[in-house]
């Protein structure tokens, strides 16, 4: 009887894995053909968009760059002076220092020569106590506004920019990224072309600057990193940016914009009450919230995405930096899902429910455990006599391949629409890691992803009792006790 | 202890042992003789048993010759040495004896039997039954037969299908991933020879375009002949495609820059060469982006000839053909006015207005292009872009219309009306301002407290100050108290006075901090 059940369960789970197995197939391949018509039409359309008039434009609206700083003292003022001339004609820049323990607002006050003003403050997103709001008496730094508030996290310091902001469209970025100066008028073109929908957000692809030549803010001189986990992350960001976030914004199903770089509808941030401070994924948190809020109401919208190099940022390329970083992510992914489990499988919630929280749960979240099972499963096997070398080798060939095959469209995206990596040598060294990726990256890849598993089990971070009963209406988030989400 | 482990160990060995196999070594086939003789003769050849005649008198074999077809004497099937032995006893009287030979080894009979029964018992050997099929023996066989299950947990034929399918999805990744890779390098290798291909045209074109611009008159352009031409933009190159792309983006980078005769000169060139018959022909492509660059190119290049197929653009349902050709009639059209724009269809993006707006701020000091048509246009996108033209290009002689017109339009209309007139900053039509004041739509009643302090008057003032008492929300009471101090300063104190609260404080902190001014 038990020896029947024990295989019985080995079928089923093989059952399984075979359909998960294929489906991965299937899901990247449609990713590719998606991605790649998007990315095509996305060509044709920069090919005939002047960007010069969104400048001077008085119908192009304003921007309102938030950019939280926690000890960043050292590059602070090159950054801030970086973010004052980009070429726009209605932004202010809002440095928000959370409660940094080093000198980064003494640096701020002297560079810019800041005072301390009367700033009316209003919450109309709780945050933690601002300390006060700095301006400079010099015209020249008249875009500049910096909060000095308690430290409450990334996602409390951006609630806290936006209660200052005054535009109608928010830039919210992580203040040590090199922006391109035509940043704000490309990622400001999809808020003003839609006419049908109201285009809630839009996601920016992020560069790496790791080895890379910078000048007057700007990538002049690109460069593969040096490292393997350095040039692992230029391949992982183009498979991430120019294929899957390409993929989802051609079926309207984008449910990630990242945090270092992304643009949002100030007056829907504020009413669906801005980012959750208690969720290390903060950034997707209010994507999946703001989509919840549009879908309740009925109301046509749209996430759009920009694939043009605009944004660039330093990468770790220190296993143990990586790690806590990937850590972050499987459990900010976690939470979310977690908080808006309302939505899933939902039709009320359109693609998000039906299409995009469904893969997020299995392919992203899920992933490194299902990896772990399909390890265990193959043990198994081994060890009652049921393996099949000949069914393992295929599978694992064709997985290694379909890794292989991913990765590379991805580059050749990265060639056919920015070419950025000009030289052969660059290029071979990115198809070597391609190759080596998936045997001597991935397995660590999911080892820290399983870490983020267990850190969430065991309860680190995230808001446990919040997010174990999650959000039943997009705008539960406004109607938290502040004093609860401050603790 | 240890001993009784053993004991258990052993027992449980030897209930694990088929011993129904062990003890079957005891089962005996072919029991008696005449059963073993039967089989003999039905059996024909037996592997390893072979025999012999040899004379009962004397035990000498007898010779081979009697029978051509047997080696050395010796038979293989036991009928044949039968018939063999009876034909000698007729023919010759000679009595014989059938010698069973095992292995080539002469052995006895009953050796002989108990060979043949352990070749049957181990199923060695398969009994002939062609002869004797029946249901009888049928059933006889299946007993003999041992089990094996027909169903061992994996379905032979599924496991080849998945072995052929896994098989055909690895060649087509292999396939697939491998020529990924090469089409990678391919590509790469003819995008650089295109960078080549493309700086060596542009160099090729750069120089006599230089010469012409410069060192030629427009009437000695258009006096060239053909062959002149020719030298310094080959004809064979003019029918290469990259050529001809090359030629005509630098002919339009130079023609956005320059002014004047040079303009007037790249014209003509772009004529002379036949370059504006290409872009007409692009304007009746089924692909959109082609359309559209055929849509820049007579924009930039002012064909007012193919106005016409840039008419036919107008209302088209892409969005980008649209938005160009719009632009491209506004800029090439002597005579029209924005009514075509009035009975458009399609709602305007912001995009478009902004494009638009760039063109018509350019022609509206010397065309008449009847901005108020807009406000009839039953799309409202358009009439909300015609109060913003009033704004932006500053026709005042505008505003008494959008006075009339604001009672009957919708919220979002009035908004934008308002803030026309707050623009302008034409202290009148107070009324207007007065009137969205006492609105129950917040938005509106934000933008028409905004205008009233800057034209608004003392019932502006009165009106701000009731809405005040009702408590607002807090952005909304910042721009009334900002509205407020503007209009009436001494009101404005005096309701901060009579008002103390903290946020009214704040408010008024903020309010008169002078590096706050413009927050």
């Amino acid at each position: 009887m038990y020896s029947f059940l024990f295989y019985l369960i080995l079928e089923i789970c093989g059952v399984i894995f075979f359909l998960l197995s294929f489906s991965v197939i299937v899901l990247y391949l449609l990713i590719m053909i998606l991605s790649a018509l998007e990315m095509r039409d996305h060509r044709r359309k920069n090919r005939f968009a002047d960007y010069q008039d969104i400048i001077t434009s008085p119908i192009a609206p304003g921007v309102s760059i938030l950019a939280p700083a926690y000890n960043e003292g050292e590059n602070i003022v090159q950054n801030v002076k970086s973010l004052l001339s980009l070429h726009y004609g209605k932004f202010e820049v809002i440095i928000i220092n959370d409660g940094s323990k080093d000198d980064t607002l003494s640096k701020l006050i002297g560079a810019f020569e800041l005072e301390i003003t009367d700033f009316a403050y209003f919450e109309e997103i709780d945050t933690a106590t601002v300390r006060g709001i700095y301006k400079s008496k010099n015209r020249s730094f008249n875009r500049l506004v910096v909060i000095d508030k308690e430290n409450g996290g990334k996602a409390d310091a951006l609630n806290a920019g936006i209660n200052v902001s005054s535009k109608e469209i928010l830039a919210c970025i992580d203040v040590d990224c090199i922006l391109s100066h035509e940043s704000l008028t490309r990622m400001v073109r999809p808020f003003m072309e839609e006419t049908n929908r109201k285009v809630i957000a839009v996601g920016g692809a992020i560069g790496i600057a790791n080895n890379c030549d910078v000048q007057d803010g700007t990538v002049t001189n690109y460069r593969v990193p040096t490292t393997l986990l350095g040039r692992f992350q230029v391949i992982e960001y183009c498979r991430a940016f120019l294929m899957g976030r390409m993929a989802w914004t051609r079926v309207n199903g984008l449910m990630l914009i990242s945090g270092a770089f992304g643009f949002f509808n100030r007056e829907l941030v504020v009413e669906v009450g801005g980012y959750f401070p208690k969720t290390v994924g903060e950034d997707m948190e209010l994507v999946v919230r703001m989509r919840r809020y549009m879908e309740e109401r009925k109301i046509p919208y749209k996430v759009g995405f920009v694939p043009d190099p605009l944004c660039w940022t330093e990468v770790p390329e220190k296993e143990e930096i990586l790690s806590r970083q990937r850590n972050r992510w499987i459990r900010g992914t976690i939470e979310t899902l977690q908080l808006h489990r309302v939505t899933r499988l939902n039709p009320n919630y359109g693609i998000m429910g039906m299409i995009s929280y469904p893969y997020w749960n299995i392919y992203e979240k899920m992933a490194p455990v299902l990896e772990l099972l399909g390890v265990l499963y193959t043990l198994v096997l081994i060890i009652i006599g049921d393996f099949s070398a000949f069914y393992f080798i295929a599978l694992f060939i064709v997985l290694y391949l379909l890794s292989i095959l991913v990765s590379s469209f991805s580059i050749l995206y990265e060639q056919v629409s920015y070419n950025n990596y000009k030289d052969k040598k660059d290029l071979n060294k990115l198809l070597l890691t391609i190759f080596l990726e998936p045997m001597f990256i991935h397995p660590k890849i999911v080892y820290w992803g399983l870490g983020g598993h267990w850190d969430f089990i065991k309860g680190k971070g995230g808001w446990g009792q919040m997010i174990r009963t999650g959000f039943k209406k997009s705008d539960d988030k406004k109607n938290i006790e502040p004093t609860t989400l401050n603790s | 202890m240890k001993g009784k482990s053993a004991l258990i160990l052993v027992f449980l060995l030897f209930s694990m042992i088929k011993t129904s196999e062990v003890f079957g070594q005891e089962k005996s086939f072919l029991s008696d003789s005449t059963s073993f003789v039967d089989f003999l003769i039905k059996q024909g050849e037996i592997p390893g048993l072979e025999f012999n005649l040899i004379n009962a008198e004397t035990g000498i074999a007898l010779d081979s010759l009697l029978d051509p077809n047997s080696r050395f004497g010796l038979f293989s099937e036991y009928a044949k040495v039968l018939t063999i032995k009876d034909s000698l006893f007729q023919s010759d009287s000679v009595h014989a004896e059938v010698q069973f030979l095992i292995y080539k080894e002469a052995n006895t009979f009953p050796a002989s039997q108990e060979y043949v029964s352990n070749l049957l018992r181990n199923n060695d050997i398969e009994i002939k039954t062609q002869d004797t099929l029946n249901s009888k023996d049928l059933i006889s066989l299946a007993y003999r037969e041992q089990y094996t299950p027909s169903i061992t947990g994996t379905y032979a034929y599924f496991g080849d299908f998945k072995i052929f399918a896994v098989t055909v999805i690895m060649s087509l990744f292999f396939v697939f991933a491998f020529s990924m890779i090469l089409f990678m390098i391919i590509f790469k290798a003819k995008r650089n020879r295109r960078e080549v291909l493309l700086a060596s045209y542009d160099e090729q074109v750069v120089g006599p375009l230089s010469e012409i611009l410069f060192d030629r008159s427009l009437e000695e352009l258009e006096s060239l002949s053909d062959d002149e031409l020719h030298q310094n933009f080959p004809e064979k190159h003019l029918k290469k495609q990259l050529y001809k792309q090359v030629l005509v983006e630098r002919i339009l980078a130079l023609n956005k820059k320059m002014k004047g005769d040079f303009k007037l000169k790249l014209k003509a060139l772009y004529k002379r060469l036949k370059l504006d018959k290409a872009t007409i022909e692009k304007l009746h492509s089924s692909k959109w982006d082609t359309v559209v660059t055929g849509l820049v190119e007579v924009n930039e290049m002012d064909l007012s000839e193919a106005l016409k197929e840039v008419k036919k653009h107008v209302n088209s349902p892409n969005f980008h053909i649209r938005s160009q050709a719009v632009a491209t009639v506004l800029n090439l059209s002597e005579h029209i006015d924005l009514s075509f724009l009035r009975d458009q269809a399609f709602p305007l993006s912001r995009w478009q207005q902004m494009n638009y707006l760039r063109i018509i701020k350019y022609l509206h000091s010397n065309r008449e292009l009847n901005i108020e048509n807009l406000f009839d246009s039953k799309n409202q996108s358009i009439r909300l872009f015609g109060y913003k033209l009033v704004r932006v290009i500053g026709r005042v002689d505008l505003l008494a219309h959008l006075d009339t017109k604001f009672v009957s339009v919708t919220d979002e209309e009035k908004i934008e009306i308002i803030k026309t007139f707050e623009y302008l900053a034409v202290p009148s039509h107070q009324e207007l301002i007065n009137s969205s004041l006492k609105s129950d739509n917040n938005q509106l009643v934000s933008m028409a407290a905004r205008a009233a302090g800057v034209i608004g008057d003392k019932n502006s003032a009165k009106l701000i100050l009731e809405i005040l008492e009702s408590e607002p929300g807090f952005r909304l009471k910042m721009i009334l108290l900002k509205s407020l101090q503007g209009l009436d300063a001494e009101l404005y104190s005096q309701f901060v006075a009579e008002h103390i609260s903290q946020e009214n404080q704040a408010i008024n902190s903020h309010l008169s901090d002078p590096i706050l001014q413009d927050v």
